[in-house]
């Protein structure tokens, strides 16, 4: 289980509170909708929920056990902009390996090219960089997968795609899904299969 | 080429078909020209094959290859009207507003022909045209300063006019600011204080700040709720409706249709498709595959994932 507990945290001593004893549970295969107009702290939740930033007090926990300080990070995020989370000076073959195993059939499945491979980050598209991000989150065999506005960049024809993937991979290794989504008929199909 | 033009010009009223569209007969062009015309774009870039072993020579006489990303686009923007470009990512869509706005990446081979104004531009033409006449909307949020409070990022510095009209512009971003829903104490913060869909509000401000004639919004809407998303095409519709030509860049096929008057739909570097919002109304409608599969991998209509290769971005 994925749990959260008593969580309080703001972003500097003046700055209001935005989690004041927040708890919050995900188990195994369970799929969250995170639900907030613009500004309410939904992206906030999702990276003190991966790891991103430490509560001022209250835990993150994974199976009862903090999320680690070195390697791995069991809940992975897949976050809102792709081109702030990759290296500029590295290729996308080596952000890739940062995840451990290459898995080339992760990568067709979720539309990269082998071209793509030995390109840097502004030689792709913003959906392409997604698409990246998407697999090194899935290659490091996280238990819990934090989308926070993952496919709000994307056109519908990837953005059905790549959730296709995310979907299957997420009920084959019974990953909890937390998500985010202004689209109310994306939310709508992710959450009734 | 330009004599060319200049006689489709004068049958404009006449041909219901021209520059690759049609239109609404509504649709004037005032002083016998679109606002924007961009015609046979074709943007490549220069990179370098894998260096083959054997030292630094090699490393330095490396083969480079030149890869078209856009190809033989063409596309026009009336005064008063939005034109929603629809399509894969990663199909060179920013390519083309980048081309528009004349910032070209130093590898970068662009050819073709734009009109502005009924003008033919040059390179430099677009760069001084930036800013005074044609504003932009970037995707990126990362386009901020990360180093500048953002109420002063929207309002420029270093003015002509002095206090006078460092001031004027001072009262004109707290207008914008309170018709976006951004509280006075916005203007105090850093980009990294902003949620996204307010970094994005500001991105817009910028651009409306200096009353252009020509926008173009590359992306301006991902991270907004949806009453904000539509407040934010709403006000480039009227921006539109004001005069003004918008040239909205998007992959929300559904949001397009709320707000354009004609559609362009984009496929792996062109426009495969130029088409009247109604004709969306169903998957009949339609001509090309891309455009049909677009449609039924919408969450409301199917959330198809195309199988076959070729129709994925």
């Amino acid at each position: 289980m994925l749990e959260a507990r008593n969580i309080t945290f703001r972003y500097g001593p003046r700055e209001p509170l935005i989690y004041d004893g927040f708890s919050f549970s995900v188990r195994p295969g369970e799929r969250v909708h995170l639900d907030a107009p613009s500004g309410f702290g939904k992206t906030t939740l999702c990276r003190l929920l991966s790891g991103y930033l430490r509560p001022l007090s209250g835990e993150v926990l994974v199976d009862g056990a903090p999320l680690p300080a070195r390697g791995a990070c069991p809940v992975q995020l897949i976050g809102q902009h792709p081109e702030r989370v990759l290296d500029p000076r590295m290729r996308m073959q080596a952000s890739l390996a940062e995840a451990g195993e290459m898995d080339a059939g992760l990568l067709a499945r979720l539309g990269i090219r082998d071209e793509w491979l030995t390109r840097f980050p502004h030689e792709l598209s913003g959906g392409e960089m997604q698409r990246f991000c998407i697999a090194r989150a899935l290659m490091a065999r996280p238990k819990y997968l934090i989308a926070d506005e993952t496919s709000t960049m994307l056109d519908a024809v990837t953005q059905a795609q790549i959730w296709q993937v995310i979907l299957e991979e997420a009920d084959a290794r019974n990953m909890g899904l937390v998500f985010t989504t202004h689209s109310r008929p994306l939310a709508t199909r992710l959450l009734i299969p | 080429m330009e004599r060319g033009t200049q006689r489709t010009h004068q049958d404009h009223q006449s041909q219901e078909v021209h520059h690759h569209h049609s239109h609404a007969p509504h649709q004037a062009h005032p002083g016998g020209h679109h606002l924007l015309q961009v015609e046979g774009l074709t943007v490549s870039f220069r990179m370098y094959e894998d260096a083959p072993a054997g030292g630094l020579r090699a490393f330095l006489n490396a083969p480079q290859r030149t890869v078209d990303v856009v190809h033989d686009l063409s596309i026009s923007v009336h005064a008063g009207e939005v034109v929603a470009v629809v399509g894969a990512s990663g199909s060179g869509k920013t390519l083309l507003a980048d081309s528009i706005l004349g910032l070209f990446e130093p590898n970068a081979l662009v050819t073709g022909t734009i009109w502005y104004n009924g003008e033919r531009q040059t390179a430099e033409g677009l760069r001084a045209l930036r800013g005074r006449g044609i504003s932009f909307v970037p995707q990126s949020v990362a386009c901020l300063d990360p180093l500048m409070r953002v109420g002063k990022q929207v309002r420029g510095f270093r003015h002509a006019g002095g206090r006078a009209e460092a001031e004027a512009r001072a009262r004109r971003q707290r207008e914008l600011f309170a018709r976006y829903g951004l509280g006075p104490e916005v203007e105090r913060l850093y980009p990294f204080q902003l949620s996204g869909g307010m970094a994005r509000r500001v991105l817009l401000c910028c651009a409306l700040m200096d009353a252009p004639q020509l926008i173009i919004a590359d992306e301006p809407t991902p991270g907004l709720n949806e009453e904000l998303a539509l407040q934010a095409v709403q006000d480039l519709r009227d921006f539109a409706n004001g005069g003004g030509g918008v040239m909205l860049i998007t992959h929300d096929v559904e949001l397009a249709l709320r707000v354009a008057d004609r559609i362009a739909v984009f496929q792996d570097g062109t426009v495969v498709e130029e088409t009247s919002v109604a004709a969306f109304a169903s998957p009949e409608g339609l001509r090309h595959p891309f455009t049909r599969a677009l449609w039924r991998a919408l969450p409301e209509h199917g959330f198809a994932a195309p199988v076959e290769e070729g129709v994925h971005a």
